[in-house]
Parts: C-alpha cells; sequence; structure tokens
C-alpha cells in the first residue's frame, strides 16, 4: 500500500543520510569520541516499543510532552503531533531508531578506505568536499546500498510503532500492520488478510531480486578476493 | 621533553575543535529522548505529568514497578521469561550457526552461494504475514504462552543473521593456520576450538549480542502467542500504560529497567558490535 | 623545478620518546635525484611524508624553490607523489587517475586528455586507458602512478619505494627506465628505498638515515669508498662489509696474524676494523688461516664464505673471488688484504683508510 512504501522509503532515506553525516562526523579522533559513539548508538539499542512509547508519551504528546511544553513557552499553539502527523512520528521514531544501524554500516565504509588514496589525492590538489564527492562517495556506493537493503527488509517490517502510537490510524497503516488488523488483529478476514500477505510477499521477492543483484556483487568481490 | 603535534599540516585548531563540539551536540541530541525518559522515571507522576520538579527525585518509581498487581503481568515473570527465551534461542543460534558457518567459509559446499542466499531470503517475509499459520499450529500443538514457542520463533529469525556474521569471520581466519593445524593431525573438532574460536571469539561475541538484542526487544510473536499475564519483557512496558491517573513517571522507570540489559550489554561490547556489524554486514 | 632544503627538520610522534626524524638537514639541488635510504623505522618516509606535507614538522623548517612550506598544505605545495602501494583511485579508469590532478585545478578536458595521452604514449599505458586499476597488473598499476605524477608538471616528484612491489625482473628493468625518465624530465626528485641496491644505481646523491638521524648524503661511490661511519659502511655494498673488532694499537691482528696498517689507532680499548669482500685474497700463504664453509658460485664472480679464529671466537668472513674457484667447504686455506682497509673508532666513526 502506498502508505507503506512512503513510509518505509521516508525512513530508510533519512536514516541513510542522517547516518552518514553522522559517521562523518565520528569519524575522526576527538575528546570524548567512544563516548558519542556510545549514545549515538543507544536508539538502536532499545525496544521499539520502548521507543515509541517515549516519543509518543514524552516527546508528541500534547498532555505530557516536552516539545509541547518547549512550544508553548516560546510562544506557539501546542500541536498534535500524532494526531495530525501520524505519518511523520512513525518515521521519526523508525530514524531515531535506525540511523544508528546506518552510521555504523557507513562508518564501516569509512574506515576501510585505504588512507593512502585519500593522501594521494590531497597531494594532486583535490580540497577535503571534492575529495568526498569524487572518491569516498563512489567507495561508499556498496556500503549504501546495503543499508539500504538491510533498512528496507527490516523497516517495511515495522509493527510496533504502529501499534504503540496510532493503532493504524488514518494514514498510517503499513503492510504488515494491516494484515495483522485483517487477520488475527479482530478482523477475522483471513481470506482478506492471506490475499494482502501475499502481495507483501511478492513484493518482498522484488527487493529481492534487486537484493541479488547487490548480494551477488558482494558475493563476486569475494570470488575475486 | 618536546610533545609531537597531533594536527595535520594547515589544519587549523579551530576547525578540529568546533567539529568535536559539534559531534558533542548532535550526539547529546539525539540521546535526549532517552535521557529524558530515565530522568522522567525518577519522578513522581505529578511531576512527570506537569513536566515540573517540586517534588525531588527518587528510586520509587521502580520499586513501583517492580511490584505488580495480583492478575496483570508481573516484572519477574516477564524478566524470568525473556532471561530464558533469550538465552536459549541464542544458544541454539550458535549452536546451528558455527557448524554452518564452517561448512560455508573453511570447507565450502560447492552449492555455497545458494545457501547463503536462500537463509537470507527467509528474512524477506515480514513476520506479520507469518503469524496466522504460526498461531493455528502453535494452538494445535498447544505451544500458546509457553516459551518453548517463542525460542523457536527467535532461532528462525536470527539464524539467518547469525549465519552471515559468523560465515564471515571464519572467513578472516588465515587458511595457513587450519592448515597447519591439518597437518600436524588435529581433529575437526580441535581445528575449531583451539584455532578457528580464539580468533573468532570477538565477532562470535558480537554475532551472540545481535542475536540477544533482537530477540529481548522482540514484540510482536510474544503478544501474539502469549497470555496477557505471561508474555515478556516488551509486553509488560506495555502494560505500564494505563488508561487511569498518571503513569508516565512508572512507564519510563518500567521502559529503562526493561532496556538496561541489553543497552548495558551494547555499551561494553561496543567496539565488537562495531566490527561485527560491519565486518558480518558486509563481506 | 626547484630545489629541497630540510632545515633542523623534525618530526616527533604524540607519544613516543624519540624523533622520528631528528634535526634533519639536507639540500636537495635542483633537477637532482636523491634517495633516502635506510633500514626500516630510519625515518626516511616520514622524512618524505614532511616534505608531502603528509606529517607536520615538530620543528625546524622545509623549503621548496626557497619558499617555506613547513605549514603549508598538500594541495598547495606543486609535488607529485608515487606511493609504495600506488594508491590508485579504484572507481576511476586509468585515464581520469592520471587526469585527476588536472582536473582539480581547472584544466579544460581537451587539454587533460591531450596531456594525459603523451604520459600514456610515454609508459605504453595506451591500450589501458580505460581499464579500471583492479584490471591490471602490478607493473602495468606502476606505471600509471608513475604517470599520474609526470602529467603533472610539478616543482618535486617524490617516490615512497615505488618499486618494492614489482618482481624481481620487472623491478631491475623498471628501474632502468625511472633513470632515464627522470634525467630526461630534470625535475628534482626525492626517493626512498630500503634497497642499498636501488640507492647506489639510481642516486646522484645518496642519504642515508638511521634512526630518524642521517648518517652521510654523499655520491654512491664516496659512500662505498669512504663510509662515514660502522653503520654506513655495512650498510651500503652486498655483500656487507667484513667487520672485526680488534684492540687499539700499531698493528692490527687478524686471527692472530698482524696486519701491518702503519697507523696508530687511538682513543678507547678497542676499534673495529672492515675490509669488504674484494679486498680478501684465498690463497696458501697468506698471514690469515681460515677454513672455507660455503661457495657461492655466481657465474661471473664468486663469494667464498670463511671462518676465522679470531681472538678465540669463530667470526665469518665472506670474499670475492674472480672464477675459476677450486676450494671446496671444510678445506683449509690463508687469506690477505689487499685493498682498502678501514679503520673505526670507539665511536663507531671513520677515522682512516689504508691501502694495503
Amino acid at each position: 500500500m502506498w502508505t507503506s512504501v512512503k513510509m518505509t522509503v521516508l525512513a530508510v532515506l533519512l536514516s541513510l543520510i542522517f547516518g552518514t553525516l553522522f559517521a562523518i562526523l565520528l569519524d575522526r579522533k576527538f575528546v570524548g569520541q567512544s563516548v558519542i559513539r556510545t549514545l549515538l548508538i543507544t536508539p538502536f539499542l532499545l525496544m521499539p516499543v520502548v521507543a515509541a512509547l517515549i516519543w509518543k508519551q514524552q516527546i508528541f504528546s500534547s498532555l505530557f510532552g516536552v516539545l509541547d511544553k518547549a512550544l508553548t513557552f516560546l510562544g506557539f499553539n501546542s500541536v498534535q503531533f500524532i494526531s495530525d502527523h501520524p505519518l511523520g512520528s512513525i518515521v521519526t521514531v523508525l530514524v531515531w531508531q535506525w540511523t544508528p544501524f546506518m552510521m555504523l554500516i557507513v562508518l564501516a565504509g569509512l574506515q576501510s578506505q585505504p588512507t593512502d588514496i585519500i593522501e594521494a589525492a590531497n597531494v594532486d590538489g583535490a580540497s577535503s568536499f571534492g575529495i568526498f564527492r569524487q572518491l569516498t562517495l563512489p567507495h561508499l556506493r556498496r556500503y549504501l546500498e546495503l543499508g539500504a537493503l538491510l533498512g528496507c527488509i527490516y523497516i517495511v517490517q515495522a509493527f510496533d510503532p504502529i501499534d504503540v502510537m496510532t493503532a493504524g490510524g488514518p494514514g498510517s497503516t503499513n503492510v504488515p500492520y494491516y494484515v495483522y488488523q485483517e487477520s488475527i488483529g479482530g478482523g477475522f478476514r483471513y481470506g482478506s488478510a492471506s490475499a494482502y500477505a501475499i502481495v507483501v510477499v511478492v513484493f518482498s521477492i522484488i527487493i529481492a531480486t534487486f537484493a541479488l543483484r547487490v548480494l551477488s556483487s558482494l558475493f563476486k568481490d569475494e570470488d575475486r578476493a | 621533553m618536546r610533545r609531537g603535534s597531533k594536527l595535520g599540516v594547515g589544519e587549523r585548531r579551530a576547525v578540529v575543535v568546533g567539529l568535536g563540539v559539534l559531534a558533542w551536540v548532535v550526539g547529546l541530541l539525539w540521546i535526549f529522548p532517552f535521557a529524558w525518559t530515565v530522568f522522567t522515571s525518577f519522578k513522581t507522576e505529578q511531576d512527570a505529568a506537569a513536566q515540573t520538579l517540586h517534588q525531588g527525585l527518587g528510586f520509587g518509581r521502580y520499586s513501583d514497578v517492580a511490584h505488580s498487581t495480583p492478575g496483570t503481568l508481573s516484572l519477574q515473570t516477564a524478566f524470568m521469561n525473556s532471561l530464558v527465551v533469550v538465552v536459549v534461542s541464542t544458544l541454539i543460534v550458535l549452536l546451528l550457526a558455527l557448524p554452518a558457518a564452517y561448512a560455508l567459509a573453511i570447507r565450502p559446499i560447492v552449492k555455497w552461494r545458494d545457501v547463503l542466499f536462500f537463509f537470507i531470503s527467509t528474512k524477506f517475509l515480514p513476520i506479520v504475514a507469518s503469524i496466522f499459520p504460526i498461531y493455528v499450529y502453535a494452538q494445535k500443538w498447544n505451544l500458546i504462552g509457553t516459551r518453548t514457542v517463542l525460542i523457536i520463533l527467535y532461532v528462525a529469525i536470527n539464524l539467518p543473521l547469525a549465519i552471515w556474521m559468523t560465515r564471515s569471520f571464519f572467513m578472516e581466519v588465515p587458511r595457513e593456520l587450519i592448515e597447519a593445524a591439518e597437518i600436524d593431525g588435529t581433529s575437526l573438532f580441535n581445528q575449531l576450538r583451539q584455532v578457528i574460536l580464539p580468533i573468532t571469539a570477538p565477532g562470535i561475541a558480537a554475532t551472540a549480542l545481535l542475536c540477544v538484542i533482537f530477540a529481548w526487544n522482540e514484540y510482536f510473536y510474544a503478544l501474539q502467542l502469549n497470555f496477557a499475564n505471561g508474555s515478556t519483557m516488551p509486553q509488560w512496558v506495555v502494560s505500564n500504560v494505563s488508561t487511569r491517573g498518571n503513569f508516565l513517571a512508572k512507564l519510563s522507570a518500567a521502559s529503562v529497567l526493561a532496556c538496561l540489559p541489553v543497552v548495558l550489554a551494547g555499551w561494553l561490547a561496543q567496539k565488537r558490535m562495531i566490527r561485527g556489524l560491519s565486518m558480518g554486514a558486509l563481506k | 623545478m626547484a630545489s629541497v632544503q630540510y632545515e633542523e627538520a623534525t618530526r616527533l610522534y604524540p607519544g613516543t620518546p624519540q624523533p622520528a626524524v631528528n634535526d634533519l638537514n639536507l639540500t636537495i639541488d635542483d633537477g637532482e635525484l636523491l634517495v633516502l635510504v635506510g633500514p626500516s623505522g630510519s625515518g626516511k618516509s616520514t622524512a618524505l611524508r614532511m616534505l608531502a606535507g603528509l606529517e607536520p614538522l615538530d620543528a625546524g623548517r622545509i623549503l621548496i624553490g626557497g619558499k617555506d612550506v613547513s605549514h603549508v598544505r598538500p594541495r598547495d605545495r606543486d609535488i607529485a607523489m608515487v606511493f609504495q602501494n600506488y594508491a590508485l583511485y579504484p572507481n576511476l579508469d586509468v585515464a581520469q587517475n592520471m587526469g585527476f590532478a588536472l582536473k582539480q585545478q581547472g584544466v579544460h578536458k581537451e587539454e587533460r586528455m591531450k596531456r594525459v595521452h603523451e604520459v600514456a604514449k610515454l609508459l605504453d599505458l595506451e591500450p589501458y586507458l580505460d581499464r579500471k586499476p583492479r584490471n591490471l597488473s602490478g607493473g602495468q598499476r606502476q606505471r600509471v602512478a608513475m604517470g599520474r605524477a609526470i602529467v603533472r608538471h610539478p616543482q618535486v616528484y617524490l617516490m615512497d619505494e615505488p618499486l618494492s612491489n614489482l618482481d624481481a625482473k620487472l623491478r631491475v628493468q623498471t628501474r632502468a627506465e625511472l633513470v632515464e625518465l627522470q634525467q630526461r624530465l630534470a625535475v628534482t626528485t626525492v626517493y626512498v628505498t630500503h634497497d642499498q641496491v636501488e640507492a647506489m644505481t639510481m642516486g646522484h646523491r645518496v642519504a642515508v638515515l638511521r634512526d630518524g638521524d642521517l648518517q652521510q648524503v654523499d655520491a654512491p661511490s664516496a659512500l662505498y669508498h669512504a663510509p662515514a661511519n660502522v653503520f654506513v659502511a655495512g650498510f651500503i655494498g652486498s655483500p656487507a662489509m667484513n667487520m672485526l673488532s680488534v684492540p687499539v694499537g700499531r698493528s692490527v691482528y687478524v686471527a692472530g696474524a698482524e696486519i701491518r696498517i702503519g697507523k696508530v689507532l687511538d682513543g678507547g680499548e678497542r676499534a673495529t676494523i672492515g675490509f669488504r669482500p674484494e679486498t680478501v685474497i684465498i690463497g696458501n700463504d697468506g698471514p690469515i688461516p681460515a677454513r672455507i664453509r660455503l661457495v657461492e658460485d655466481l657465474g661471473s664472480e664468486v663469494f667464498v664464505h670463511l671462518v676465522i679464529d679470531h681472538e678465540g671466537e669463530e667470526r665469518r668472513i665472506v670474499a670475492k673471488v674472480d672464477p675459476p674457484f677450486e676450494g671446496k667447504p671444510e678445506e683449509n686455506v690463508h687469506l690477505a688484504l689487499r685493498g682498502a682497509v678501514h679503520l673505526f673508532d670507539a665511536t663507531e666513526a671513520r677515522r682512516e683508510t689504508v691501502t694495503l
């Protein structure tokens, strides 16, 4: 379903972008590097239900939420985050949790780039940004693809945030949740639920074919190595 | 004594420090939701609801959540359930993954690519789609509400990842070491024990950690296949959301408690996990 | 094209007690090929990287063409570098690799391609211009790395052991090509290697480094015939110079036999004498008794490994003789010294050279 696609794509893209930015920030020596890395990893370690609950109750909630308090403090109107922006709320939680995952993959990619290539580019007159654009980014392509692939696989299945935050409210249901609702979650419409389940499987196979291309290129590299 | 300079040629100290500061800002902002929750868990309910701090901080909420009302899921039950399920399933996963990895890495079978792809492909199907048949069979075999069914399912969920990662760690073992052991007449079992495992121990630890994380945090199967008062930790956390009165501080305490084991484990094994995630996922 | 100067250049890695490069004073003339040679850990690569701007200076200055570049970033120094592992850009093909620096400078595509083609022709790389590095052999990659440097017309070429990853035959061939190329281009070149044969055959001058300190910088023949100290004497020349520790006095006794050298060694209790394999004459009537251990017949020359009893201990001596050589292992022979014998004092500095 369209919502599912939007949700997945947004969450994967955003967490990739943030993950890459954070990885670049972390790829240098500075005071407290491991502390910050520890802090950044933590959201990924939390239970997805907890993450969703945190955002639902502590941040977004118009009754208790911190964001709300801050906004009213600054003079803005109270905003009903979850009710008014269900998709955005869910994507926020997903990005919050999955950015560390992407960051770690990209970090591995950055650290696997041979330093003498960067040095050669420096000697050859390239600027820092030029090096990133012309050499680092192409090198990271494999890692970004892997992150996107794994992210899609896991995020398209996201269930916990939806159950907790919106219970499938308008505009925020993705396929897994819908299947759940239709089957044992109350609908008991097993026929239609199964049909949707098949849709999911077909969807997955399409992704899998794409994945096969990425994976086999990884395998090929390995064979040659 | 002179100290060598740490800056590169032409690097301005201001830029280097500035980026470090930026990293700090980003890190602190990112952790803020969780940090706020921890903070809230020490408040009283009134303070939590009103976002104030009139009544001081304390461990009161933690003891509240540790004592349960009869008829609801208690912390002790949920914790034991989670512990058993996670530990047993992870052990089984490791027991199965090691030989599989050996068969795929050290003495590869001819069809190793196909086998590996098959394992990975099992993760393509959303677990939600599988709940219907699984529920039906679980009911048939009287497994609803047992730890066993969760153990089986968590093994199935984690095994592909474990095989993929363990295999890549095995591939890192220099061939010569294994060949030397072979020439020295070491048995297969001892090769594994004395040569391969010591080298790959960090990677296997990382793999185990990831399995623990995913199993501990898993919500869906635990929710569907258990009774309301006999489930695992995620379910226990959710049960602290109540419709009567203020619950935010208690919920915060419950959340922190529930996540604490995995978070601590992740923090301690951080470096290994990074290595594991990056190498295991990439090779 | 420019001269290069190291003035008291020092690099101390944070947390280490000794500098990697200690107070280096070295001038390299315009158009010269200077070789930095030494064992691993001698600081030669560090010194090169300081010139490149890849390592900062903790003391002293470095000048290129008379300009102080100590705090100038590598990209602004107008230098080109050939790395030991070539450091070719993996996602670019050969032509793009070679044209990379020009592209950074904003040179237009046509001009770039023209210059790349020129150099490709020079290095026999034309058939490979659209290949990626991973599809090239080691020798081809090495040439691309060279081409990438040559295309730039910089002030200085820096080369960090560019031949060490080639197989032996290719190395010898490429060595000669490199020297001819450098002479033709006449660009100042600083060349790092651990191989003293490369150093001797390639450099106008050779600078020998040890543990961060410059031992001697001279033309190869000077290093060979007039080494400044025991280290240089033992490092240059293969097989290595024979060294024996002797007590100070008017004559020197080797294996109990008196070698009249007619000089007085002073300054301490013991000294060292050194003599190269070619000064050892094997016969039946020399003063030094010895026993043959091993004969290495290379066809054009023969190296004979012998042992002598020097001051109660067995010491190995290597002699170089012209073929044919009839001696066999375990035979007893007598040695004489004819040629340059170097005397090193207790501080290991060379004090005298005597010709016997």
